[in-house]
């Protein structure tokens, strides 16, 4: 009986390790620049996505919100296709073709029957080198973005996000909306749509990932043909500073009249390249990451039914890590709630976790991570995240070896460099009662 | 011009494919329907498990206790102590949620195929034995409690909506919010729970859907295993209150503080597929055309020609029991009113009665809604919700598999005779969001 345990054990244990094992190809497509694919048959699908090195960070004083106009301004007609027959085009033949941005990427997302991928490229590099731009057009999406950024001011979420930009990022390009300035978005014309495409743009600052019906030599093919013309000489870097916030302790309050308060809190957070990011990692998902049960899930929703949702997240963008979580909660009952999460924070940084709590979180991570993999979609964003994190395709088989070697001990110190009281903010936007040291702001 | 050609081409070359997922049925004697869907991309399966009980099956004066039984289900069994379920799952390298709707409650796991037996067997479990204490059951209520504050009192669209929905139906269980009304949640107790999961929780009133990485056989025999000994319970026909005829036109308003942005919702009572069959699918094909956000006629109409609004869109959802809605929203654009709004809306859905519809549009439109479900089966997830959800309102199960071939059966007679039944203002609600300067 023993036996049969360990066989089973073993294999299941293989077959988890042979999974992550993604099969993904670089391929070479041009110079030194290279697209990570992964082929799969199974449906007549392909996923691409796209990722240029310029979000609204690079948008310049005075026109915050450059990034994202020239973005959502990109399906608006192009080529000889005003923007109603363009958007047709693609919906006819069922094409997915979007342009976002964020505060440091500007993306593009392509998921289309393969049968459609000829007619995906040659729309896509329509858009990108001959937008219309058409007045018009300019000025209807404008004026939309506008009315959302006018909804951050009312709604009592955006106003949360924004009060929380502000004090974390104050100084520094990221305390902007990605969607900019009201004010500045009138000043942004043609002309600047245009500089952005033909600055930002190009091979040097591009990232791809595939996944799908797609062969090497098919993807090779489209990237040259369609994706060489971005490799431009000698312009301009630019250079969005680090941010180098100090976080320090302070309770911030935004008088709102709701039902609940709505509860945010931030520190200070972990790089990628940082030799403890895993023990940050499974710490976080054992404090508020995972499901019903991590430790604030447990404290404040299941044992005295505060709350209906609390979480924790490491966010890491280019030029700042953070750590952060939330919880909207009955304004009596702020007070505990901000206690308990303090409690929970310190409890962490002074006792560290359980050996099995850190056994759990472990089989979790490790043998969650290929039901990330279930669609192209999913597939494609993963290869794209993994490549712009710098690191190789290697990962996908060292990936489990990380998380198995984080110990109790990482998680300590860990905690005790991240989890310190001293060093978390927190931001409550309602009417909480009983509420004492706040800030107004 | 080279697109144009490409584009011909597709068309006439392309036949419509009824290749939609291939699922396996089978009925174990105790009444519990198993649908296979097979993928095997990943080692891994969506497993879940549906019960044909919804918000509308509610006790009256009982609302919102079909999600607090959904919440309630984590909360153990005489086996398992409360949230042992699904730390059991997470430990497991699995996934899991449950969601409660008017038609139905499901649950499921997304997980390695090694543990499928694992998740089928507490699945079994918590379908006869779960235990409640009175402590548990009064900290979830503040739970529940606190979900309806975050989801729907600080929502205004969502309390929008909430308002909409009670006034469209006047007499159907539709009318009642799923979370249930604040007052009511409040008065609920556990013997009221406890009832209603003992009439309607059983194996001849679940299905269970798996999607992924295993065959019908094995999942038969895991069923058989672990399902095959609980017995049926005396499951009633599903008979729900129907409309009446209506006669006058609704509004409401909702004015906001917490909102910078109007709306205007309009919703008309339609039937259901259940109800309709062939007025539903054209139905469908109708609110591709003139409702898609990015290309609909609505879209060009106040965005585009008229310039009034910043989005328009319709939406029409098939699934269920007797009748439905049919909603369309309208943003308008800064400094036009809700009223301007909604009078060039009437003025042209005057027109739309009217419309003839041209062939070879229609034929894209089907095209397009067909190719959707090549794209469905792109996930584990998707089967798997596509199959439960309509099983559990009003499909059939061949009713889902010929879905593109009924989709591509309809003509444009078909939308020229159902079209001009939609907008029927005696059967309508006319909902306002307005913002409160402060």
């Amino acid at each position: 009986m023993k036996k049969f345990f360990f066989i089973l054990f073993f294999l299941t244990f293989n077959s988890f390790t042979y999974l992550n094992a993604l099969d993904v190809k670089e391929v070479n497509y041009y110079k030194n620049k290279k697209a990570w694919l992964v082929n799969d048959g199974s449906l007549p699908i392909v996923a691409i996505k796209f990722a240029f090195k310029a979000g609204s960070s690079i948008d310049v004083e005075g026109k915050k919100g450059t990034a994202n106009l020239a973005a959502l301004l990109l399906d608006e007609g192009a080529g000889d296709y005003s923007a109603k027959e363009f958007k047709k085009i693609l919906a006819d033949n069922s094409i997915t073709l979007t342009f976002t941005v964020s505060y440091d990427n500007f993306y593009i997302d392509l998921y289309t029957l393969k049968e459609n991928l000829d007619l995906s490229f040659q729309l896509l590099d329509l858009a990108l080198t001959k937008p219309s731009f058409k007045f018009d057009e300019i000025n209807r999406i404008k004026s939309n973005i506008k009315l959302v950024l006018e909804q951050s001011y009312k709604d009592p979420d955006e106003i949360g996000s924004r009060l929380f930009r502000e004090i974390l990022f104050k100084g520094h390009p990221y305390q902007y909306d990605v969607l900019g300035l009201p004010e500045d978005i009138d000043q942004i014309d043609k002309e600047d749509l245009k500089n952005f495409l033909q600055n930002n743009l190009r091979t040097d600052n591009l990232y791809i990932a595939a996944s799908g019906d797609i062969s090497e030599v098919e993807l090779k093919k489209y990237l040259r043909k369609y994706l060489t013309k971005f490799d431009k000489k000698n312009m301009k870097e630019f250079n969005v500073p680090l941010h180098t916030k100090e976080i320090q302790h302070k309770i911030f309050f935004h008088q709102k009249d709701l039902r609940q308060s709505k509860i945010f809190f931030a520190g200070e957070g972990v790089s990628r390249k940082d030799p403890y990011f895993y023990p940050a990692y499974v710490m976080n998902y054992i404090l508020g990451g995972g499901g019903f049960f991590s430790r604030l899930t447990t404290e404040i929703r299941e044992k005295r039914g505060l709350v209906y949702s609390i979480y924790s997240y490491l966010y890491r963008y280019d030029k700042y890590n953070f750590f952060s979580g939330g919880a909207e909660t009955s304004n009596k009952n702020v007070d505990t709630v901000i206690k308990i999460i303090k409690k929970e924070l310190i409890k962490i940084k002074k006792k560290g976790v359980t050996e099995e709590e850190l056994k759990n979180a472990k089989n979790y991570l490790i043998n969650s991570y290929v039901l990330r993999l279930d669609s192209n979609k999913k597939v494609a964003s993963i290869l794209l995240n993994t490549q712009m994190d710098g690191l190789n395709i290697d990962f996908f088989k060292k990936r489990n070896d990380y998380i198995n070697s984080v110990s109790l001990n990482d998680i300590k110190k860990i905690a005790n460099r991240i989890l310190d009281e001293n060093k978390i903010f927190f931001l409550i936007v309602g009417s909480p009662t009983n509420l004492k040291n706040i800030n107004k702001i | 011009m080279r697109f144009l050609f490409i584009l011909i081409l597709f068309f006439f070359i392309e036949v419509v494919e009824a290749n939609f997922f291939k699922p396996q049925h089978y009925t174990l004697d105790n009444g519990l329907e198993i649908i296979v869907l097979e993928n095997n991309r990943i080692p891994a399966v969506a497993h879940s498990i549906w019960y044909k009980v919804g918000s509308a099956d509610e006790p009256k004066g009982k609302s919102g206790i079909a999600h607090f039984l959904e919440h309630l289900m984590f909360k153990g069994t005489d086996k398992l102590k409360p949230g042992e379920f699904s730390q059991i799952v997470s430990r497991n390298g699995g996934k899991e949620n449950a969601f409660t709707s008017k038609n139905y409650t499901g649950y499921f796991q997304l997980i390695h195929k090694s543990k499928l037996e694992l998740v089928m067997s507490l699945e079994a479990d918590r379908m006869k034995n779960i235990k409640l204490i009175e402590d548990e059951f009064e900290n979830e209520k503040t739970v529940v409690l606190e979900e309806r504050y975050s989801r729907i009192d600080s929502n205004p669209s969502a309390l929008l909506s909430e308002q909409i929905n009670a006034a469209l139906y006047m007499n159907h269980p539709y009318r009642k919010p799923i979370i249930g009304w604040e007052h009511e949640i409040k008065n609920l107790n556990l013997d009221d729970v406890l009832k209603f999961y003992k009439k309607y929780y059983a194996p001849n009133n679940a299905i269970i859907v798996i999607c992924g990485d295993i065959t019908l056989n094995e999942v038969i025999k895991l069923a058989q295993k672990h399902f095959g000994r609980i017995k049926p319970s005396k499951i009633e026909k599903r008979i729900w209150t129907s409309e009446p005829t209506q006669h006058a036109a609704r509004k409401v308003t909702l004015k906001s503080k917490d909102t910078a942005i109007p709306v205007l919702k309009k919703h008309y009572l339609v039937p259901t597929y259940e109800k309709s069959k062939k007025e539903s699918l054209a139905l469908e094909v109708f609110s591709e055309i003139f409702g898609d956000p990015s290309t609909g006629m609505l879209y060009e109409e106040f965005v585009k020609n008229k310039k009034l609004a910043t989005s328009a869109s319709a939406y029409y959802y098939p699934d269920g029991f007797g009748d439905t809605s049919f909603t369309i929203s309208i943003i308008p654009k800064k400094n036009v009113s809700l009223e301007e709004i909604e009078s060039h809306l009437n003025e042209y859905l005057k027109q739309i009665k009217e419309l003839v519809f041209n062939k070879e549009e229609i034929e894209k439109i089907k095209k397009r809604l067909i190719n959707n479900t090549i794209f469905a089966q792109d996930s584990l997830y998707m089967g798997m919700r596509i199959f439960g959800s309509s099983l559990t309102a009003g499909y059939s199960l061949k009713e889902i598999t010929d879905w593109p071939e009924n989709i591509n059966m309809i003509s444009t007679n078909d939308l020229q005779t159902f079209v001009p039944n939609i907008f029927n203002s005696n059967k309508s609600v006319t909902g306002y969001l307005l913002p409160i300067m402060e």
